[in-house]
């Protein structure tokens, strides 16, 4: 049984189908046969019932004629009436000749019986009529043809009660075939409809045995198409079309799960390095700074240089003081910045202070001048960047000839851009200097004494992660001794840290 | 999965046993028709039982003769009796012979035609067994019947037995149908056994009463005269067959006439016995049809078989009375 499930299983949905629907016309072609047959059997039963009847009709048919035939050869002693007598004589015989002549338990067949008898003890009696009349006995043809009439009459009558026997009992018997047909009838109705049941039901469970998996497999489907792949499809036992495409389906829906994983697991393998590497950088960063701090305890520093400024107050120092207060404001800027962002003016400030120090220690020989055309106080940037192009352009480019030295910072709004520009009248760059500064292939020496640290590679890179925005800071020079000009452009509005949606941008 | 199976096994098994219940109904249906017209055992022998009435006695003797004759192999026939056609003891006589059955039981109405059809059965082979009713002159192969001596003895015991003293008018209701020496025996017999028994106080005439059986109801008619008319009405009446006997019994409640009229009836048909146990009527005399039946049978297959049997059967005779009349119609 579980082998020939098995087996069935393994069939196409054509071949199962066609199996199905063989199955089905079989079942209902041998019940439509078996019931044909047994109606057949019972017409027919009725057909034979009613055929006796038939036959004893031509019994009595042929009788008459017999004695019709007799009277007229008796009558006329024509030639033809006697031929006639012998050839309906020999057609009579044949049919008592179908009669029974057995001593059967049946009244029926008991009157066939003596009927046949009669009849031949009729004919005899007619032979013998017929020869006294052909012997010209008048007495004897006389006697002899009253006999034969008077058996002429009891086979008649024997005929007749026959004949209402069988018509009788044949009523009786078409009746009982008639409830017996109606019997049948319901059998055959109540027969077709269990097997109408059965085999509706039987094509309801396969057809729905080989849905079943097509509709789990299009749940599957719906719920993959939905981005769900963990769905729960086990292999399917058919090897239909169905089981074919849904074990197809279900690797396909593996293989996917396999790559999606191998893809996580390479993307989060990625992202971890660059989280490592990037933390890197950071600690690397952070050990520079540390590293700078400890060079000096910027607070020893700072209140040192407050103490100093005090004690130049005290002594009526007055510039001592104020360069001594400088000093402290552009140190705590210079530390307490240099890891966030700061607004223009504070940047500006620092500035002014460094050049403040640097004019105080060159004994006032830089030239400084600004020119500011906006609202700086509101605009937020990263710090430590004005100072260090201030402090380029002071030790790269006016350095040798401090006396002459001038810079000039302008702030001013340039097409919803702030821009800022830092000019000095120095030695000028090459355009190779400037484009080695640009590419950060120069890298400068932090040991100078006049320096704060902090390059102009720094200030770019700065300036890019701060604004994810390349081409912020320009450099431009004419030439040798023809001064530079380092512009920043800061935008108003867009970029990921600007905070000054209200600028006045011009 | 298992569950379905089952069930559509279940199903397919109850198409099946349907299917199969359809076919045996259908093979009954058609075997009951089969049966019907008969059983299909085939006889040796073909014997027809000629009667020319259909009374309880001759039910009876049929009954009996047609067992009997199952038993040796006989197929026997009524004549007449299912026929829509009114035949004469003669016509029967003649189918008989013109059938060509092998063996003939009649009972004869003493005429010379059927003196001669017995005779013409005889010489075309065919043996002939008289039965209640004898016919001597004819060739017939024997008799089976009562002795007509005895008869008239018991009779004419019922009769000294229901005498009054005084004068009484003694009847008997004598079918021409049967009126034949064996009639005038039991009548003479039993004329002596009343006047050799009565006692001296006591005058008996017997006269007959003759029933024209020739037509039919003869019988109810005729004793209906004798009821009506209190001139003829005897006190004792005796029935010699059981018509009369049943006829008998009606009229007499008819008219009223029970306790003035003793009759003396004949064979235990239903009517007979409720009347003697109503005490309607005193006796009746009754015959073993087992033994009628039984006898006819066998003489006419001793014959056939061995070319002779004996020339008389006698048949036991009864008195059914208000003292033994529960034994009778039960099957004793």
């Amino acid at each position: 049984m579980q082998e020939q499930s098995q087996n069935f299983k393994k069939n196409s949905i054509q071949t199962k189908l066609v199996l199905l629907m063989a199955l089905i016309l079989t079942a209902a072609l041998s019940v439509n046969l078996f019931i044909f047959f047994q109606i057949n059997a019972m017409v027919e039963k009725i057909d034979s019932v009613f055929s006796s009847n038939v036959t004893i009709s031509e019994l009595t048919d042929t009788l008459e004629l017999v004695e019709n035939r007799v009277y007229e050869y008796l009558n006329t002693k024509s030639s033809t009436a006697l031929e006639d007598y012998y050839r309906y004589g020999e057609e009579y015989r044949g049919l008592i000749a179908q009669l029974n002549n057995q001593n059967v338990d049946s009244d029926t067949k008991m009157l066939e019986k003596n009927i046949r008898n009669m009849s031949e003890t009729y004919l005899e009696k007619t032979e013998e009529t017929l020869q006294a009349k052909r012997g010209r006995n008048v007495e004897r043809y006389k006697a002899a043809f009253e006999e034969e009439t008077l058996l002429y009459q009891y086979i008649n009558s024997y005929i007749y009660e026959l004949n209402c026997l069988q018509f009788q009992r044949n009523s009786d018997n078409y009746q009982m075939l008639l409830s017996s047909m109606r019997v049948l009838e319901l059998f055959s109705i109540a027969i077709m409809v269990l097997i109408f049941a059965l085999c509706l039901w039987m094509g309801v469970m396969v057809i729905r045995n080989m849905i079943r998996p097509l509709i789990r497999l299009a749940q599957a489907a719906h719920k993959v198409a939905e981005g769900d792949f963990e769905v729960e499809l086990s292999a399917v036992a058919a090897q239909d079309e169905v089981g074919i495409v849904t074990n197809a389906f279900v690797q396909m829906v593996a293989s996917i799960r396999k790559y999606i994983a191998r893809v996580k697991d390479s993307l989060e393998k990625e992202a971890q390095m660059k989280e490592r590497e990037l933390s890197m950088e950071a600690h690397l960063k952070e050990a520079q700074l540390r590293y700078l701090q400890a060079q000096i305890n910027p607070h020893f520093l700072f209140n040192s240089l407050n103490a100093g400024a005090q004690l130049a107050v005290m002594e009526d120092a007055e510039q001592t003081g104020i360069f001594m207060e400088k000093m402290a404001d552009f140190f705590r800027y210079n530390v307490k910045k240099v890891a966030g962002d700061a607004t223009l003016a504070e940047e500006i400030e620092a500035v002014d202070s460094y050049i403040y120090i640097l004019n105080v220690r060159y004994a006032g020989d830089i030239t400084y001048d600004k020119k500011i055309e906006a609202d700086i106080e509101n605009i937020r940037m990263p710090s430590m960047i004005l100072q260090p192009i201030v402090e380029n352009a002071v030790l790269h480019g006016i350095h040798d000839r401090m006396e002459e030295g001038r810079i000039l910072l302008s702030v001013e709004p340039d097409e919803g851009q702030l821009r800022i520009t830092v000019t000095d009248n120095g030695v000028g760059m090459s355009g190779q200097e400037i484009r080695a500064v640009m590419e950060g292939t120069i890298h400068q020496t932090r040991e100078e004494g006049n320096s704060t640290g902090i390059g102009l590679d720094n200030v770019i890179n700065r300036l890019k992660l701060y604004y994810n925005r390349e081409d912020l800071l320009r450099i431009r020079s004419d030439g040798k001794g023809l001064g530079t000009e380092v512009t920043i452009l800061l935008p108003c509005g867009e970029g990921g840290k600007n905070r000054v949606s209200d600028l006045n941008c011009g | 999965m298992k569950k379905t199976m089952l069930t559509l096994t279940l199903v397919a098994v109850a198409a099946v046993l349907l299917l199969a219940v359809m076919w045996i109904y259908c093979d009954k249906s058609i075997r009951e028709i089969d049966h019907q017209a008969g059983n299909d055992r085939v006889y040796d022998r073909h014997f027809i039982l000629v009667t020319e009435d259909s009374s309880a006695l001759w039910q009876a003797v049929y009954k009996s003769a047609a067992a009997e004759a199952a038993r040796e192999n006989v197929y026997l026939e009524w004549a007449g009796t299912d026929s829509l056609s009114d035949y004469s003891l003669v016509d029967c006589m003649n189918i008989a012979i013109a059938s060509q059955v092998d063996g003939i039981i009649l009972q004869p109405d003493g005429s010379s035609e059927i003196t001669e059809q017995i005779n013409a059965a005889m010489n075309a082979g065919i043996p002939v067994v008289t039965v209640l009713n004898d016919n001597a002159e004819s060739d017939r192969i024997s008799f089976v019947g009562v002795n007509s001596y005895q008869m008239g003895e018991i009779y004419g015991e019922q009769v000294l037995a229901a005498l009054q003293k005084g004068y009484n008018r003694v009847m008997v209701l004598v079918n021409t149908f049967g009126e034949d020496v064996n009639t005038n025996l039991m009548y003479s017999r039993m004329s002596d056994v009343v006047e050799q028994g009565k006692q001296s106080d006591q005058q008996v005439e017997i006269s007959a009463y003759y029933i024209d059986s020739s037509t039919n109801f003869e019988a109810e008619e005729a004793i209906r005269k004798i009821f009506v008319n209190s001139v003829i009405l005897p006190d004792i009446m005796i029935c010699l067959d059981p018509v009369s006997s049943e006829c008998a019994c009606q009229a007499i409640v008819e008219y009223n006439k029970v306790g003035n009229v003793n009759i003396i009836g004949y064979y235990e048909s239903e009517v007979t016995r409720n009347a003697i146990q109503k005490g309607v009527i005193p006796a009746a005399v009754t015959i073993d049809t087992e033994d009628i039946g039984r006898y006819s049978i066998s003489a006419l297959k001793e014959y056939l078989d061995q070319g002779y049997v004996s020339n008389y059967f006698n048949v036991d005779l009864d008195i059914i009375n208000s003292a033994n009349v529960r034994r009778f119609g039960t099957g004793q």
